[in-house]
């Protein structure tokens, strides 16, 4: 019983802190809700037994995305200016789209039948099962990843380089 | 004082519970990509969709016992970790040239 009503207080946590980045007018706000959200899903990792998952989600998204936003918004945020556009625009077809996802989805998810509870298993640790399967049937796209991960790493720092080449031997 | 286990069993949730919250911070994410103008703010929603999906990629990988959903959501978070370091790196660029972060106003492809 207790853990249910955990469930849905983090449920509600992350629902709420959505619903604030996508409405709040100050950036700020925006970033601290996508803060509280990833957070909530955390802990639904912590609710599904992925262990590994939920601190990953800690480390990359919060510990990384987050903070990387968050400059983000201190490079491009300019205190005096008034022209930083936070108002809501199209109001009418985001709550269309939006509203018809949700109840189409919520409709269909209702409808289906699920595996049922009585089946699971109980929570093991998954890091071993991880390690084999990245190194066996994963191997390619793991390695993939790690490529994709450095072009986008060396990517980024050459777009906001500044053009230091150019000059660089003026100096 | 019950156990982690135990306080696990007793949990009254489904999996069409963990469906039904990753598709309501889905539609949340659609309505803030389209709802704003700001980059920003649209960048969030989007990281918002990509998790979502992450949570219904968990609920059927522990649902069905099966642990590919997990490695599929791991893909998911480094494939979200090069946008949001790409992305943020064109936005910078473009706030220094444009001075704004509005989208309406990148419109250098279509002039």
């Amino acid at each position: 019983m207790i853990s249910t009503v955990i469930w849905c207080l983090f449920a509600g946590m992350t629902v709420m802190a959505a619903l604030a980045v996508a409405t709040s007018k100050n950036v700020v706000h925006c970033g601290f809700g996508l803060l509280f959200s990833l957070l909530g899903v955390c802990a639904m990792y912590v609710f599904l037994g992925a262990d590994f998952l939920a601190a990953t989600q800690v480390i990359v998204y919060v510990g990384g995305i987050l903070v990387l936003i968050l400059f983000g918004v201190m490079m491009t945020h300019r205190i005096t200016a008034t022209d930083l556009k936070s108002e809501l625009v199209q109001p009418v077809a985001a709550l269309i789209a939006a509203v018809a996802i949700l109840v189409l989805s919520v409709g269909m998810i209702l409808e289906q039948v699920w595996p049922a509870k009585e089946h699971l298993d109980p929570i093991t640790p998954t890091t071993h099962a991880f390690g084999v399967s990245f190194l066996t049937d994963y191997l390619f796209p793991f390695e993939f990843a790690s490529v994709l991960l450095l072009v986008a790493l060396i990517g980024a720092a050459m777009f906001t380089r500044d053009s230091a080449g150019e000059d660089s031997d003026h100096v | 004082m019950p156990d982690l286990q135990s306080l696990g069993d007793n949990l009254q949730v489904g999996l069409e519970h963990y469906l039904t919250l990753s598709v309501m911070l889905f539609s949340i994410g659609t309505l803030g990509v389209i709802f704003r103008r700001n980059v920003l703010v649209m960048f969030m929603s989007v990281e918002l969709m990509l998790t979502s999906v992450n949570i219904s990629l968990v609920a059927f990988s522990r649902y069905l016992d099966d642990l590919n959903g997990h490695v599929l959501v791991l893909f998911v978070l480094a494939v979200a970790a090069a946008e949001a370091g790409v992305g943020l790196a064109i936005l910078v660029e473009i706030f220094k040239k444009r001075d704004t972060v509005d989208v309406d106003e990148f419109r250098q492809l279509m002039e």
